[in-house]
Parts: structure tokens; sequence; C-alpha cells
């Protein structure tokens, strides 16, 4: 069997199985997989944003009202967060490319610590909300003939952000385990893609927000 | 490269400003353009789309070109459909 395999496809590195001709040719393959799942994402995430075009459509005043109650603040607040958090990680991502394994820790602790603080506002946010009656349903806060209109929107809110705080905790997991292979000394110039496949999936989750948080609390505001 | 990425960092926080303003000026609904600046920038720089191979281009289009379809389909009814309001007769 062996003389079947031709120098050229022996391995280069640990890393490199023999499907592959080269490093490159095995990270562009991780990255554009990764890409088609994020296809597949942006369709999940679309379907919600289809029924808020929809339903904007159907019930603007509602969804002024009921944009009106939302917490500006933490919403503001929280967008500020992740932009910033998915710079750091690309900084981290430019560290691991260049064998700084230290800097990959520094980067996945920054990111990390700001995807935790974003979740940690974003579940003191649902607590207010709550508590201010935006539960959709009996006893729902806004009353009137524009009560149905609001309480699509707060459907949508409810459904759109713990879904999106899903990603986000599952982001900060992947952030976490980067974070942990990186202290081992695992990433270098030739093997970065682990580092570089999570930052894809981090910043994807960082611009479902950077369209969440208009439909939520900038658009429809009075 | 460090330098690009704090660039586009800085661009945008300017276009999150310009958000903020817009939003606390009654003007939200404008926001959606910043908003579709960031999410570009986020695509081409942070996650790395300048540098991607020709299939992960694609594999990228390919989700905003279903989006798109999705979309386009999905609205077609409710934005073109005119309700009429319908008269129930109470008295017999």
């Amino acid at each position: 069997m062996s003389e079947i395999l031709k120098p050229e496809f022996v391995s280069p590195d640990a890393h490199t199985e023999f499907q592959y001709e080269s490093p490159a040719h095995k990270a562009d393959t991780a990255i554009a997989g990764l890409w088609l799942f994020l296809a597949t994402e942006v369709l999940f995430f679309g379907g919600l944003l289809w029924l808020w075009v929809v339903y904007h459509h159907y019930y603007p005043q509602g969804f002024a009202l009921a944009s009106d109650k939302t917490i500006f603040d933490i919403g503001t607040a929280n967008t500020g967060i992740l932009i910033c958090s998915s710079f750091t990680y690309s900084l981290g991502v430019v560290a691991a490319q260049r064998g700084r394994n230290d800097l990959v820790v520094m980067a996945c602790l920054a990111t990390g610590g700001l995807g935790v603080l974003f979740l940690g506002l974003k579940f003191y946010e649902w607590i207010l909300d709550w508590a201010g009656q935006m539960w959709p349903g009996p006893g729902f806060g806004i009353l009137g003939p524009q009560s149905g209109g609001a309480q699509l929107f707060w459907v949508f809110y409810w459904v759109a952000t713990t879904l999106h705080g899903l990603h986000m905790s599952i982001g900060v997991l992947l952030v976490a385990w980067i974070a942990l292979r990186a202290r081992r000394g695992e990433f270098s110039p030739v093997y970065s893609t682990p580092v570089e496949v999570v930052g894809l999936y981090w910043s994807f989750v960082d611009m479902v927000w950077l369209v969440l948080y208009p439909l939520i609390y900038v658009v429809p505001r009075p | 490269m460090i330098l690009r990425l704090t660039i586009v960092w800085a661009a945008l926080l300017v276009l999150y400003a310009i958000e903020i303003v817009l939003a606390v000026n009654h003007l939200g609904v404008f926001a959606v353009f910043p908003a579709a600046v960031m999410i570009g920038l986020t695509a081409w720089y942070f996650m790395r789309l300048r540098e991607a191979s020709s299939l992960t281009r694609v594999f990228a289009l390919a989700g905003v070109f279903w989006l798109t379809i999705m979309f386009c389909l999905g609205i077609m009814d409710p934005f073109t459909r005119i309700d009429h309001p319908v008269l129930i007769e109470t008295t017999h």
C-alpha cells in the first residue's frame, strides 16, 4: 500500500491528514465549512427577522409602544460590549497566526469576559422586563387597542434574545476551549485554524446582535 | 494587520454612536443604514472574508442570496394585500 502514497501526500505536519494538499488547504476547508454552517444560521435567524418585518408592517403603533418599554440603556451597552469583543478576538486570531499563544489566552479572556458581561446584563434586563409585565399573555403591561401588536413585538423580543443568548453561551464555552488550548501552546504559524473558526462563530453571533439591536431598541422607537 | 483591525473597530464605534444619536432623536428608522455598514465591516474584516477563499465567499453570498429569496417571497403577500373593512350585519 505504501508505494501508492506519493511523497507530496505525506503529511507535512502533525495536523494535516493525507486528503489535504497542505496545511493551508486544510484551513481553507475548515473555514469554508464553518461559513456553510453560518449560511444555515443566516436562514435560521432570517425567519425571525421576516416575522419582525411582517408584524411591524401590520402593527407599527403597537411596535412603537412596545419598543418604548425596552430598556434602551442596557441594549445599547450590550451592543458596545459585543463590538469590542469581536475586536479583541480578532487580535487573538492575529496572535495565533504569529504563534503567540500567551496573547491568544489574553484575547480569549478579554473576549470571554465581555461575553459573560453581555449575558449578565442581558439576564438583568430580562428580570426587569419580566417585572415590567412585558411577558405576552394574560397580565401583559400594555393595554388598549395596540396591545396585540405590542405582544407580538415582545414575542419576537423573548424568542430572539433567548436564541441569541444561547448562541452567546456556546460562544463563551468555545472561547474558553481556545484559551485552554492556547495555554498548552498548541497554536503556531502553521496551525491556528481552531482559533480562526471560533472567531467566525463569535463575530457571527455579534453580527446577529447588530441586527437585533436596531430592530428591538432603535427602529420602532417612537 | 493590527492597525487595520483597530481602524475597523473605531469605525464600528463611530457607526454605533450614529445609531444612538438617531435613536434618541426619534430618527430610529434611519439606523438601518449604519447597522448595514456595521454588518458589512464585521463580515469583511473581523470574519476575514477579505482574505477568504472563493469557495468561502460563495458560501457567504449563498446565505445572503437565500435569505433575500425567503424575504422577497415572504413579504410579497403581506406587503401587496389590500385589507378591505368588512361590514358585519348586526340587526335582522
